[in-house]
């Protein structure tokens, strides 16, 4: 369905990148995480990916035709939620799998694809 | 004379699918200036769909000249098609339409499929209206999608693409290549399109 209020883009961070402190740890902001599925509640619908040693919690209750299987890789879309003591989770709207993806390949083009989207600001 | 006229027209049945490259060829073979009339006479970019991150995309300059469609500019190089890939965020199907948005990551480029029926106009216009309800059938929310389609300035939403085609990227290695894409043809050609 499409949304009537105006869709925000979704920045692809790391999840290391999601720390207090950060420019990413906004309340509210649309980010994009990938990592690996590592726990999955039913009764919650809360999943947890990691990606380089660190967890992070996503809400996925509104998502559907999604399927959940440890050890693949997932790419969600969603809106950061600040609880307290910092604690952050994404409210997800989107999930896919991305079985396949290169790490390191994709690491490394998100710099350079930030690098050349500040270019493209200053220019 | 003869000879480069001859040699013209064979490089330019090339011109749309790799301009680079040909003006490349053209630039050993003649004087930059040849090179620079032919490649404007034939605004190679009217065939091409120009690669852009939607950050680049919603830069474009725009221009609407009174009495005439409005056109676009990046740094002065004029396109008319451009090419995206990304995350389908949204998705409504109104009438014989298919709205839907794309989102790169830099920003979220709404998209319009026409799936009406052409079918009563001929065996052709029955086959690209069967390609075009194939295609809407595959693009679902979550899906990383490749979108070709023609630039247009739509009322409430700004510059959108109206959908020549749209396919689903299987790999989900094809969105960091199409970044590494973006960012190579800006900076050795799209960048270099308008200069002498």
């Amino acid at each position: 369905m499409m949304a009537t209020s105006i869709i925000k883009p979704a920045v692809p961070v790391l999840l290391k990148e999601i720390e207090s402190g950060s420019q990413f740890f906004k309340q509210g902001a649309s980010l994009r995480v990938t990592g690996m599925l590592h726990a999955y509640s039913e009764d919650t619908a809360v999943a947890v990916i990691a990606d380089a040693n660190i967890s992070f919690k996503i809400n996925t209750v509104h998502l559907r035709d999604l399927s959940f299987r440890f050890g693949s890789y997932y790419q969600f879309i969603g809106e950061l939620h600040i609880l307290p003591e910092d604690v952050a989770i994404l409210q997800a709207r989107v999930g896919r799998i991305v079985d396949g993806l290169d790490p390191n390949l994709y690491n490394q083009s998100l710099q350079l694809r930030r690098q050349f989207e500040s270019e493209l600001v200053n220019s | 004379m003869s000879r480069r006229v001859a040699a013209i027209v064979v490089l330019s049945l090339h011109v749309s699918y790799c301009p680079v490259l040909s003006r490349l060829v053209m630039s050993h073979l003649f004087p930059s200036s040849t090179v620079n009339l032919i490649f404007n006479k034939m605004n190679v970019f009217r065939a091409v769909h120009v690669k852009l991150i939607a950050r680049d995309f919603f830069s474009l300059t725009i221009h609407i000249p009174p009495n005439y469609a409005p056109t676009f500019f990046r740094r002065g190089m004029q396109v008319w098609r451009v090419e995206t890939v990304g995350v389908v965020v949204s998705k409504e199907h109104t009438g014989d339409y298919l709205r839907f948005i794309v989102d790169d990551g830099t920003g979220c480029i709404h998209c319009i499929l026409d799936i009406t029926d052409h079918s009563d106009l001929g065996l052709a216009a029955e086959v690209e209206t069967e390609i075009a309800l194939r295609e809407a059938a595959t693009v679902e929310l979550g899906k990383l999608v490749r979108v070709r389609g023609m630039i247009k300035l739509g009322a409430g939403v700004g510059l959108q693409l109206t959908v020549r085609d749209v396919l689903v990227e299987r790999d989900p290695n094809m969105e960091t290549l199409y970044w590494m894409d973006c960012i190579r043809l800006a900076k050795s050609c799209y960048d270099h399109a308008t200069r002498p």
